[in-house]
């Protein structure tokens, strides 16, 4: 939601579309989407276990028996591999397909300045931070458009700032304030959407970021910059073929700059595919190369991929399914990779206005045994979306305890309210356990003259005072608003 | 950090404005803040925009100088009031709304004493809250509206809330 402030002329308007071009990806507004996290708190995944990340907060990524409630997937995605193990993301950056003329713009605060109440209570409340993102794309031509997207969240940055500040002589490790923000980035580049036969699109993005990544043992400051990448997608013969490649400078503070370089290659096939992610750090290549497959036969679906990398990784799903009636369907299935076996069944209902699922599986595998199920039950109609989710995984051996003491997610819970109180308000809600609870809302309404949607969204966590991990900030109630505009 | 925010500001309340709004009134705490802060003036613009037959979006924000009754180390503190909501409109209820929104705070001390680099006020210093509104119009004429504007707001600080009152006028056009 905006605020007023005194009439201004539309040439400063103009000037703040060039200055203000901050940039970030925004609440997400489908189904029930008000999350625990902000859309830029993403799990550091491609590691087994429960971590907290470089962002101010936490996620699960919830490794090891997967399919669970809002879990990972073990199915193999490429773009997991591509952002996360070659180009070693903290972050995602701009959706390459960003082709649509926008700009968003999104402010938060950890909730808790003491403001006139310092008067009377000196020194007793901690300092509270604010988060702050948003961005542009806008096309220039009617192929090209340049974007360009600005993040920094400072969640969290009060509770690590001292041994923040012991590390680096400098209050300022950020593109601005003095918080030691655990991410900071500005991102800017140019792009191509084409109709031709070969070119399909391309893009450039640079930029630069300060960062936090904590390394089982401490926090490390980090500063990559410049950071330059580019995408492609071309076709040859008919088929679809991705690009990538990025350079970066990546330095941990007063250490030796390194530089690293990532190049990756994919074949976007029909039921088959390929492709080679090349990443070179120190003079040392990390070389990966996959073929994925995808094929049904006889009700039978197959999926899955081999990999030749520093080790073999495989992955092979084989799934029957079955239509018990018109609205009941069964899909027993299983998965089998390098380190395990997964056995799993599924039954689905789908009759508008419900939808339900069920799913239980069984996991043996190197690093843990389990079992577990998922279930879901859903109601949508076009005034309000209601529904609950409830996950429950029981290890029997769990490896990760041993090295590390970190708790696997054993169950998570979700219920969602969605309430449209007018074609364009809508009101959600939703409570969220994960191993305590969490509360969120969020206020959406929509401007069609405008083109505009501006949020208003509060997540709080229903404990006080909780650390999620030893290293990680004190959770906190936290509130953040933004408008996304179409141009 | 604030800067960009302002400059959000600016740039929300440019593309959206409909109906822009000038005001003037008291500002006046409640609870042991009254103790504190004396009753200051505030000065105020705004805009409304149309969201639907029913509703109306408004923005707000004011200024105010507030001086304080016992804290020596600060002349007084700058205050910045922000305001987002949403509103009845004349289709549902024809002379006054009634809305509610979140709200802004900012204040900033304006230092006394060197003791006042010991506060956190000494810098800026924000968080969000909540604020209701009723509108009441009292004259209205072909181009202008005047009337009367009251808020309550809530502000979410620690370790406890803030409340505070502002009532005053306001001429629209």
């Amino acid at each position: 939601m905006g605020y007023g402030v005194w009439g201004m002329g539309y040439g400063i308007f103009q000037l703040i579309l060039l200055i203000g071009i901050i940039g970030g990806i925004g609440v997400q507004t489908t189904f029930a989407q008000v999350r625990g996290e902000t859309s830029a708190l993403t799990p550091l995944a491609g590691e087994l276990g429960t971590h907290l990340i470089a962002m101010p907060t936490y996620t699960y990524s919830r490794m090891p028996g997967t399919l669970g409630l809002q879990a990972e997937e073990e199915s193999w995605r490429p773009d997991k591999w591509r952002d996360r193990q070659i180009f070693n993301r903290f972050v995602p950056m701009i959706d390459w397909k960003t082709n649509q003329n926008n700009i968003w713009f999104y402010v938060g605060k950890e909730n808790g300045d003491m403001l006139w109440q310092e008067l009377n209570y000196r020194g007793e409340v901690p300092n509270k931070v604010p988060m702050i993102y948003g961005g542009f794309a806008a096309s220039l031509t009617n192929e090209f458009y340049t974007f360009a997207e600005f993040n920094q969240i400072d969640f969290f940055s009060g509770s690590n700032f001292g041994s923040h500040s012991e590390q680096i002589n400098t209050q300022r490790f950020s593109w601005f304030g003095e918080n030691l923000p655990a991410y900071s980035g500005l991102y800017g580049g140019f792009g191509y959407n084409g109709t031709g036969d070969f070119l399909k699109n391309a893009s450039v993005l640079t930029g630069s970021e300060y960062l936090w990544a904590w390394n089982e043992k401490e926090w490390m400051p980090i500063r990559i910059s410049p950071r330059v990448e580019g995408n492609a997608s071309v076709y040859f013969m008919k088929s679809e073929i991705e690009l990538h490649a990025s350079t970066e400078k990546f330095q941990i503070k007063d250490s030796v700059a390194e530089n690293h370089n990532s190049f990756g290659l994919r074949l976007k096939g029909k039921s088959i595919g390929g492709g080679l992610y090349v990443n070179n750090v120190k003079d040392k290549e990390n070389i990966v190369a996959w073929t994925d497959f995808n094929h049904s036969f006889f009700g039978f679906a197959n999926r899955g991929f081999i990999a030749f990398g520093d080790s073999l990784r495989f992955a092979d799903s084989l799934e029957y399914g079955i239509d018990l009636n018109k609205s009941t369907s069964l899909t027993p299935g299983f998965l089998f990779n390098q380190s395990g076996i997964k056995m799993y069944a599924e039954t689905a209902y789908k009759s508008k206005p419900l939808y339900g699922k069920v799913r239980a599986y069984q996991n043996y595998a190197a690093d843990f045994e389990s079992i577990g199920f998922d279930s879901e039950i859903a109601y949508k109609s076009s005034l309000a979306e209601a529904g609950a989710a409830y996950s429950k995984e029981f290890f029997e051996y769990y490896r990760e305890h041993d090295f590390y003491g970190i708790k696997p997610v054993e169950n998570s819970a979700k219920f969602f309210l969605k309430y449209r109180f007018l074609k364009d308000l809508a009101f959600t809600h939703e409570w969220v356990y994960r191993d305590l609870w969490f509360w969120n809302a969020q206020v959406e309404q929509h401007i069609p003259r405008w083109n505009a949607t501006f949020y208003a969204v509060w997540l709080n966590a229903l404990s006080k005072d909780r650390k999620d991990f030893d290293f990680g900030g004190v959770n906190g109630a936290r509130f953040y608003c933004g408008i996304n505009v179409r141009i | 950090m604030k800067k960009y925010f302002y400059i959000s500001l600016l740039l929300v309340s440019n593309a959206l404005a409909q109906s822009v709004s000038f005001s003037g009134g008291a500002n006046c705490f409640l609870g042991s803040l009254q103790k504190e802060i004396e009753p200051a003036p505030y000065l105020g613009a705004g805009f409304e925009l149309e969201l639907s037959y029913y509703t109306i979006g408004y923005s707000h924000a004011t200024f105010s100088y507030l001086k304080l009754k016992k804290n020596r180390d600060f002349h007084g503190l700058y205050q910045f009031l922000g305001r987002a909501g949403i509103e009845t409109s004349e289709h549902l209820f024809e002379f006054a709304s009634i809305g509610v929104g979140i709200s802004l705070a900012t204040v900033r001390g304006n230092a006394a004493t060197p003791a006042a680099e010991n506060y956190m006020l000494n810098t800026s210093e924000s968080n969000f809250g909540w604020n209701a509104r009723l509108k009441i119009n009292i004259l209205k004429m072909e181009k202008f509206t005047v009337g009367t504007l009251f808020y309550y707001d809530k502000i979410l600080t620690l370790p406890n809330s803030s409340h505070l009152l502002q009532g005053g006028m306001f001429v629209g056009i």
